[in-house]
């Protein structure tokens, strides 16, 4: 396939934002990620750039955009019209949600999504399977899919429900140092002035980490959740206050895909600790508005008392 | 199972590990031939779809049909037929869900996000059994029997309370109650994730003695009889909790007896009727008492002879365990929503207050933050009727929204509805030269989309900001009630924005906008004091509302005054004349006008009433002034 997408290992600063995209690169089972921030902080480029990263598949296909203005017949699938006037057969016509079977699923601007397909991404997303019911049509196929979703949350906030399909949820912010700011603006200039050039550059950086992800996946998939790791999860959910057991499950996959990317077996504390910051932001009822005391705030104390 | 094809196992109902009474209920409407419809409701991550799905685990000889959220009414009920109509030409009742259904299991997720007229239809199909199509030429009536188990977040918007009663049942799934169940859900949710089959074999005994047994059970319960003395005891309870009608007596009963054939008994005792009574009556609960419905999950496992004061007390045949479970219901959680802005009354510390421009003005911090509106609070069911969890709900003629069904197009179309379009040009294909086509469609055939859109609102608050008594409170309860509006999940189509008129000129503190953020921080400090120029008000807001009249939006003005006015917008002219002719300018605009009038003490001059009158807007007094009212007061003017 041939990518003409900012390489991931040009990006600067963000940490946050990348360890998350590259946890759900080593196990989709993380189950996502929501990336919220203002203009200019790079995360359209960000989730775009980890197409790269995802393990080669035959069909060629890792991620699936699915556009803003998408109508539901373009999403779920609908009935092949041209099929049905030309030979009276009444036949399946699959959309987005059936190429994005096995991918990454990117929304941009996930807040704006109409409804009606929010709905259809709630349905698929839970049970991993699209079921269409409409136009005559009576069909169902797999739809499994990583949804990593972009949004600013100045336009508005995702229904809740919604948002707490989103394994993970990162908040990314301009980038202050002074030093970082100018190696972003240079390598974004470099880039747009001679994209291939510049992505020849980060070639080997870019094959390294393809391969310490091919690697974490290899050792992950020889593993089950660790019992001990479960327990720690549940403790630090009741302690957040958090009802949800989907918040324990990405836990324990996130600290599990931290490990594996270190290179361990077995989880840390470091990756559990990791992994709840990125796993709780968007599962804690706080005042979102609420800059000095974060939802997360108090917890480190808390976990190194444990 | 499901038995899409697609996946081969489902999460099997003995490695539930929590929610004790969901999985009593579960049972008992398996058990019973005669309980026809059950609600799961409960927060997000607390099982509600694995319960849902292991009743075709437990019931392996019923087939399991899912109704998806965009599933259309003809799928559902059923339609004219496509294949036959086009190849000879017959117009023949299609194969629909419900058809396909009878003897089943019919799962319905998020029910409450279903078109609601096909969620009545659905109810009332549990109900008579029987579905009537009348659509594109069929005409038919057909029979289908089924369980139909729905699930529903109360979070994302209210079921009406008409529907609600539809339901036989009705339960409420919970997250764990402690860490070591908690650690055990997760673990097991891991496991089966991991290796469904393993999984599954792994309770396949066990699972099989369960299905067994609610299998002789259901046999059993048609045989069942109730002691005659309960059947006046269950009238009792559901009018000592307000039941409306009488699908709540027949709905204890049914599942009484199906509870006793589950115990292998023949006749149900008093623990039978309780455990019904709990899985039947919560959600049909009217009364009054000190109790508020939101409490209920917490209540689940009472039987209801505490609530109408009968003297039995706690059963013995309640578990330690389940009554544990009483305790982990969501109290907590509303604690911290209700308190978590309780701090928030004062400006935060150290930050200095802006210059003053009059020696009177103040800045004063944002009002607390409430509870949206539950689900099933008394609130809800007051005058104020359902307004917390509703939609603004319009049949659209742009091409945005969910398809609800078609119509022969009046003049252009500009929204063709293919297949609907097929579907009418089918049974005239016999007799069509078809120029080698399968279908020929002719203009006489073309049907366009019928779509319902939920309609936003742009709410702007106009706000008197004068020195004049009350001003201090009056913001920070439009404060709160702003933060609160734009708080509520299912109102994220609303737009608010706010205005304050003081000395001289009205200003645009806060754009309209959707996001919590954004308002929050442009509404920190709103200062007050100085002259009141009213107009100067009115018409900024219609300088700012006067764009936003489309098909997408309605615009609404809540001015908050007592209607007293003295700046004249042109120098010279008499303020309040002024301010009457301005706002019977306004009037016709397209923009809906709320006056809230603030005015208060002994002396009162009416003036804000007069305003109304000539705006042609909707006139309320709140004895009261904080957030709560406000939100309540704008959000039921608003539906009018």
């Amino acid at each position: 396939m041939k990518n003409h997408a900012f390489p991931f290992s040009a990006l600067v600063g963000q940490e946050e934002m990348r360890e998350a995209l590259i946890l759900n690169a080593v196990d989709p089972r993380v189950g996502g990620v929501l990336i919220r921030g203002g203009k200019g902080t790079a995360k359209t480029t960000a989730a775009r750039a980890l197409a790269d990263l995802l393990p080669e598949k035959g069909d060629g296909k890792r991620m699936v955009e699915l556009p803003l203005g998408s109508s539901e017949d373009r999403v779920a699938g609908m009935l092949d019209a041209e099929h049905a006037i030309k030979t009276g057969e009444i036949r399946f016509e699959p959309g987005i949600l059936a190429k994005a079977d096995g991918n990454v699923l990117y929304v941009d601007e996930i807040n704006l999504l109409e409804d009606r397909i929010v709905d259809l991404l709630l349905e698929a997303s839970a049970s991993g399977v699209n079921r269409v019911e409409r136009d005559g049509i009576s069909h169902a196929h797999p739809s499994r899919f990583t949804l990593i979703g972009t949004m600013n949350p100045d336009e508005g906030e995702l229904r809740p429900q919604f948002l707490e399909r989103f394994g993970m949820c990162v908040n990314v912010v301009q980038e202050t140092d002074e030093g970082k700011r100018m190696e972003i603006v240079t390598r974004r200039m470099d880039f747009e002035r001679d994209p291939v050039t510049f992505r020849s550059g980060f070639d080997s950086e870019q094959a390294a980490l393809r391969k310490r992800i091919a690697d974490a996946r290899k050792l992950l998939s020889g593993t089950s959740p660790n019992p001990g790791v479960v327990r720690s999860a549940a403790r630090i959910v009741s302690h957040l206050g958090v009802e949800s057991c989907r918040a324990d499950v990405a836990i324990v996959r996130a600290a599990h895909a931290r490990a594996a990317f270190c290179g361990m077996g077995i989880p840390a504390r470091e990756d559990v600790l990791r992994a709840t910051r990125l796993v709780m932001p968007h599962r804690i009822e706080t005042e979102p508005f609420d800059e000095d005391r974060g939802p997360m705030e108090g917890f480190e104390e808390w976990f190194g008392t444990v | 199972m499901v038995r899409d094809g697609l996946r081969k196992y489902t999460f099997p109902f003995t490695g539930i590990k929590n929610n004790e009474t969901p999985k009593k209920a579960v049972r008992c409407a398996l058990a019973s031939p005669n309980v026809k419809s059950m609600l799961i409701c409960g927060p997000g991550g607390t099982g509600k779809t694995v319960l849902a799905e292991s009743t075709g685990s437990l019931a392996p000889e019923r087939k399991t049909h899912v109704i998806p959220l965009g599933a259309t009414e003809e799928m559902v009920f059923g339609g004219i037929d496509l294949e036959k109509a086009l190849g000879r030409g017959e117009r023949v009742l299609s194969s629909s869900i419900l058809g396909r259904a009878d003897g089943g299991i019919v799962i319905a997720e998020n029910l409450n996000l279903m078109p609601e007229h096909l969620a009545y239809k659905l109810l009332n199909a549990t109900e008579t059994g029987s579905i009537t199509v009348e659509r594109e030429g069929i005409s038919a009536t057909y029979h289908s029997d089924f369980l139909l188990v729905a699930t529903m977040r109360p979070d994302e918007g209210a079921l009406s309370e008409h529907l609600l009663d539809r339901f036989d049942m009705c339960v409420f799934t919970s997250p764990p109650k402690d860490l070591d169940t908690r650690a055990e859900v997760v673990q097991s949710s891991l496991e089966f994730h991991d290796d469904p089959e393993g999984f599954v074999s792994r309770h396949r005994k066990e699972e099989a003695a369960e299905s067994k047994a609610i299998a002789e059970a259901r046999g059993r319960s048609r045989y069942t009889s109730i002691p005659e003395g309960y059947c006046a005891a269950i009238s009792e309870v559901c009018s000592g909790l307000n039941v409306a009608g009488h699908r709540g007596d027949i709905a204890v009963m049914n599942c009484a007896r199906a509870f006793a054939a589950l115990d292998s008994r023949d006749v149900a005792n008093l623990e039978d009727l309780k455990d019904a009574a709990s899985v039947c009556l919560e959600h049909r609960r009217n009364d009054d008492g000190a109790q508020p419905a939101k409490e209920m999950p917490e209540e689940e496992n009472e039987g209801p002879g505490e609530e109408s004061g009968e003297p039995e007390g706690k059963s013995p045949g309640e578990s330690g365990e389940e009554s544990g479970e009483q305790q982990d219901g969501p109290s907590e959680n509303r604690d911290r929503e209700c308190n978590a802005s309780g701090d928030r009354q004062e400006t935060p510390d150290g930050d200095p207050p802006p210059p003053a421009l009059d020696p009177e003005e103040e800045i004063f911090g944002i009002g607390e933050a409430y509870e949206v509106i539950d689900y099933l609070s008394r609130d809800d069911r007051g005058p104020a009727g359902n307004l917390g969890g509703k939609r603004a709900k319009d049949r659209s003629d742009g091409r945005s929204g969910r398809t609800i069904g078609y119509r022969i197009p009046k003049g252009r179309i500009n929204d063709i509805a293919l297949c609907a379009s097929i579907v009418a040009a089918a049974p005239h294909q016999a007799s069509r030269e078809k120029g080698g086509l399968a279908i020929v469609i002719e203009k006489g055939d073309l049907r366009e989309r019928v779509r319902e859109r939920r309609r936003g609102t742009t709410i702007l608050f106009v706000v008197d900001g004068s020195g004049s008594m009350g001003a201090q409170k009056r913001m920070v309860a439009v404060k709160g009630a702003i933060l609160s509006m734009l708080k509520d999940a299912y109102q994220k189509r609303d737009e608010i924005g706010m205005v304050v008129f003081r000395i001289d000129r009205a200003e645009e503190i806060l754009e309209p906008t959707k996001s919590i953020l954004r308002a929050y921080k442009a509404l920190e400090d709103v200062p007050t004091g100085g002259r009141t120029p009213l107009i100067h008000g009115l018409l900024k807001g219609h300088e700012i509302l006067g764009g936003k009249a489309s098909k997408d939006t309605m615009p609404a003005m809540v001015i908050l005054t007592d209607g007293r006015c003295n700046v004249s917008f042109t120098p010279g002219k008499p303020p309040l004349e002024e301010m009457l002719s301005t706002a019977r300018a306004l009037s016709g605009t397209g923009i809906k006008f709320i006056v809230i009038d603030t005015e208060a003490g002994r002396l009162r001059f009416g003036l804000a009433l007069d305003l109304c009158r000539s705006l042609g807007g909707t006139y309320l007094k709140l004895d009261d002034l904080n957030a709560e009212h406000i939100e309540k007061s704008v959000r039921i003017a608003i539906k009018e």
